[in-house]
């Protein structure tokens, strides 16, 4: 697999990790395995580096956390919220402008090459 | 598996800010995740030893694990992001509401048991309600202020924050709050009750300071030779005290 460009990855986690919780929710082990299933293996998050970006959104209200046991081990299961919705309509739509944007870009350079 | 140093990575987290509490969840979510790893490849029929090293590497360095949390200043305490207002203010703060508190109680007790309009001579007043008026006075004028110091103390040296602000703030709230005194006379046969409660140093006019000068200075001295002693002497006793604790 290919390693994730780190460049390119700024703000993506954010965006993946709302989408992927407001379908259902999920601890940290498991979205991390979720984002690399959906993407055919395209993205990859570096194991450790998921926490903080779920804890950055819980501390901002974007998802609410609940912990339960499972199989006699403790989980914490992140969900996201109506506020995180709305982050994350907010940034679908920057996403979808920059990669227009991008794509716009490539296709014209290409044509006049 | 293979451990990270969580030790370490601990107290890199505690110096960089982020409250016990939340370093305590975040370091079980990684050890489950480091776990689940192990797991994932030992079912895949990955010897149990290389299982444990590739979690280990997967979950990454102590360094970028720390720096990963550390570059977030939303995960910071509200203790680290302003400790001016939680080591200057919040004391002096948590002192006036405690002495409100104390107050409003007395006042209550003093006008539903009628302390205060019959402390006239003769007047026979039950030995708890005494017990009870003198405990509040007590802890008002001289536990109450050691007491926040202590716990200010503890407070910060369990976060490891650096002493100017805590230091600035004990001093404040043991002076503001040592000169306290008061003298309290309940009634006898022969003479009325009294209460008084006044609050002063001497640079201020005898009138305001009453005569509790002395009292008053080795008050803040004992208060902060408290605090020295419970900031000098809190890492060995909790070191002493998580080695004996099994």
């Amino acid at each position: 697999m290919a390693k994730t460009n780190a460049a390119f990855m700024s703000g993506v986690p954010e965006l993946l990790v709302l989408q992927i919780l407001g379908r259902q929710e999920m601890y940290g082990y498991e979205l991390v395995r979720a984002i690399k299933l959906i993407s055919n293996d395209r993205i990859a998050l570096a194991e450790g580096v998921v926490y903080p970006t779920l804890h950055s959104l819980e501390a901002r209200g974007f998802l609410k956390s609940k912990e339960r046991s499972v199989g006699g081990r403790s989980r914490l299961y992140y969900q996201t919220t109506a506020k995180g919705r709305k982050r994350l309509a907010v940034l679908q739509n920057e996403w979808q402008r920059v990669s227009d944007g991008v794509e716009a870009v490539l296709r014209r350079l290409q044509c006049l090459n | 598996m293979s451990e990270l140093n969580w030790k370490n990575i601990r107290y890199q987290l505690l110096k960089g800010g982020m409250a016990p509490k939340y370093i305590d969840r975040t370091i079980r979510e990684l050890k489950e995740h480091g776990l689940d790893l192990k797991n994932k490849a030992l079912a895949d029929g990955v010897p149990e030893r290389e299982a444990e090293l590739n979690a280990r590497m997967a979950l990454g360095d102590e360094q970028s694990l720390v720096n990963q949390f550390l570059n977030r200043p939303e995960l910071r305490s509200f203790t680290s992001r302003y400790p001016k207002i939680f080591y200057l203010i919040g004391p002096t703060l948590a002192a006036l509401a405690s002495l409100g508190l104390i107050a409003s109680l007395l006042f209550y007790l003093g006008s539903t048991r009628t302390w205060f309009s019959t402390m006239s001579a003769g007047t026979d007043i039950a030995f708890l309600d005494k017990l009870l008026v003198e405990g509040l006075l007590f802890f008002n004028c001289y536990l109450m202020v050691p007491s926040l110091v202590i716990a200010t103390v503890v407070f910060a040296r369990q976060r490891m924050v650096a002493r100017l602000w805590p230091l600035l703030g004990i001093i404040t709230l043991t002076v503001l709050g040592s000169g306290w005194a008061y003298t309290l006379h309940w009634p006898t046969d022969a003479v009325n009750g009294a209460l008084h409660i006044n609050w002063g140093y001497s640079f201020l006019p005898r009138s305001i300071r009453g005569d509790h000068d002395l009292q008053n200075y080795m008050q803040i001295a004992i208060t902060l030779l408290l605090a020295a002693v419970t900031w000098r002497f809190y890492d060995p006793w909790k070191n002493l005290r998580s080695s004996t604790t099994c």
